[in-house]
């Protein structure tokens, strides 16, 4: 039920608000968030933004758009959540989200000289590897889904976004 | 001093402190909101929203726990305080108050939050989800002071219209399950309201003072879990003959007690 009811987020579809590293799944987390907002109060890059009244069942919870700004993957904000929501996880171990691209608006995959994601990704030549030198590839092994790529992303709208959920 | 100028400089300090982190980020004194913040690097959690995130998630989370703990030890040991000192719905309702008079009506206190209590964690349990945490109006208007406003402010201000057009402090007397808990915490706490009987001149204006509509004195179960220690009445005394004390050390002794309670059933 929690599921169903926290889809109307935004009128985004079900499921996709990108939460801070170390979150439980959603209705896990739904369940466990104090809606305090101290990781939001924390973040020192101020990417964690706090769901108000049109989140629906989100209310008061925290969220990412890495558009706006990315998580650097301090966990700061692990440390001060006292209800669990956030659990202490490895950097390399964080599953945040997946960042996917777009074919048809990422420039290096329509032919032009664009490598800013791949040099940008705190996890650089594991996360995103380029194709014949060129072109991004994400591994979804290693990919965290911080949302760094999105963030710089030259393309507008980005053409790489990290997909919240798809690691459910 | 009178004992509303201590408690309107604390209601003050806690009210602002909601500002600070906007103010001052990476500031090591105090962060987070009235659900759960940091203060001194202590981590302090609403017991009643601790316990309900327990249900609703289905799980013992220690840290948790331990965040309850100096809130807890804090009411068994000065009763509702929170309500009356630091509650920033409260601080608004009595501001409020200083605005507009609040209509009054005069009824006793009843056993509704006592019931919205065990519905709100019954309901916790089964739903898993924290119900009560999602609608505080008490988290509501922190994060609206730390994070900006939002359309869940209007709950807010209709329950500051209610304070007006219905009773005084309807939302903390009838419903608030969070007063609820600290009242049945804070029913063996140590500092409590006494009345010098030898003194009291029966002129009832510790009682028309007091914004919870407790009976001053009474020894009536629902009186003692209203009172939230807010001294009020200590300061609307003429006679000196209310005052915060320890319990059971009252002046007028255990005689007061009974004659009180002959009266008053």
């Amino acid at each position: 039920m929690s599921l169903l009811l926290s889809g109307f987020t935004d009128n985004k579809p079900k499921n996709t608000l990108l939460r801070p590293p170390g979150a439980l799944n959603e209705p896990e987390f739904l369940a466990t968030c104090l809606r305090c907002g101290k990781c939001a109060e924390v973040c020192l890059q101020r990417a964690i933004k706090i769901g108000q009244g049109n989140s629906g069942l989100a209310i008061g919870t925290p969220y990412l758009i890495p558009r706006e700004a990315a998580c650097d993957l301090c966990l700061i904000c692990i440390g001060v959540c006292s209800s669990g929501a956030l659990r202490p996880v490895e950097k390399t171990n964080v599953r945040m989200g997946l960042a996917e691209i777009d074919h048809d608006a990422c420039l290096a995959w329509l032919g032009d000289e664009c490598k800013i994601c791949y040099t940008s990704c705190p996890f650089y030549n594991q996360a995103i590897k380029l194709e014949n030198h060129k072109r991004p590839v994400v591994d979804k092994n290693v990919c965290v889904g911080c949302g760094i790529c999105e963030h710089v992303c030259v393309a507008d709208p980005a053409a790489i976004k990290v997909q919240a959920g798809k690691r459910q | 001093m009178k004992v509303k100028i201590a408690r309107r400089i604390v209601q003050f300090t806690a009210f602002a402190l909601l500002v600070l982190p906007l103010v001052w980020p990476t500031n090591s004194v105090w962060f987070g909101t009235y659900l759960s913040s940091q203060a001194a690097g202590i981590a302090l959690t609403d017991p009643l929203a601790a316990i309900e995130v327990m249900l609703a998630g289905k799980m013992i989370w220690w840290p948790l726990i331990g965040s309850m703990i100096p809130l807890f030890i804090t009411t068994l040991l000065l009763g509702r305080v929170f309500c009356s000192w630091i509650c920033p719905l409260n601080t608004v309702f009595e501001l409020a108050a200083i605005i507009k008079s609040p209509r009054v009506r005069g009824t006793r206190n009843g056993w509704t939050p006592y019931r919205m209590l065990a519905l709100f964690l019954l309901a916790a349990l089964l739903t898993s989800l924290p119900l009560f945490t999602i609608l505080s109006p008490i988290g509501i208007l922190s994060r609206t002071i730390a994070f900006g406003v939002g359309l869940e402010l209007l709950f807010v201000v209709a329950l500051i219209a209610l304070e007006w057009l219905y009773d005084r402090k309807a939302w903390c007397r009838t419903i608030c399950p969070v007063g609820a808990l600290y009242g049945l915490l804070g029913k063996w706490r140590l500092v409590t309201i006494g009345i010098d009987s030898s003194n009291c001149l029966n002129c009832h204006k510790c009682k028309n003072a007091c914004t919870m509509q407790v009976d001053v004195g009474s020894h009536r179960f629902l009186n003692q879990l209203t009172c939230t220690n807010c001294g009020d009445c200590v300061d609307a005394c003429a006679a000196k003959a209310v005052y915060f004390t320890w319990k059971n050390k009252q002046k007028g002794g255990a005689v007061q007690r009974e004659f009180v309670d002959g009266i008053t059933r």
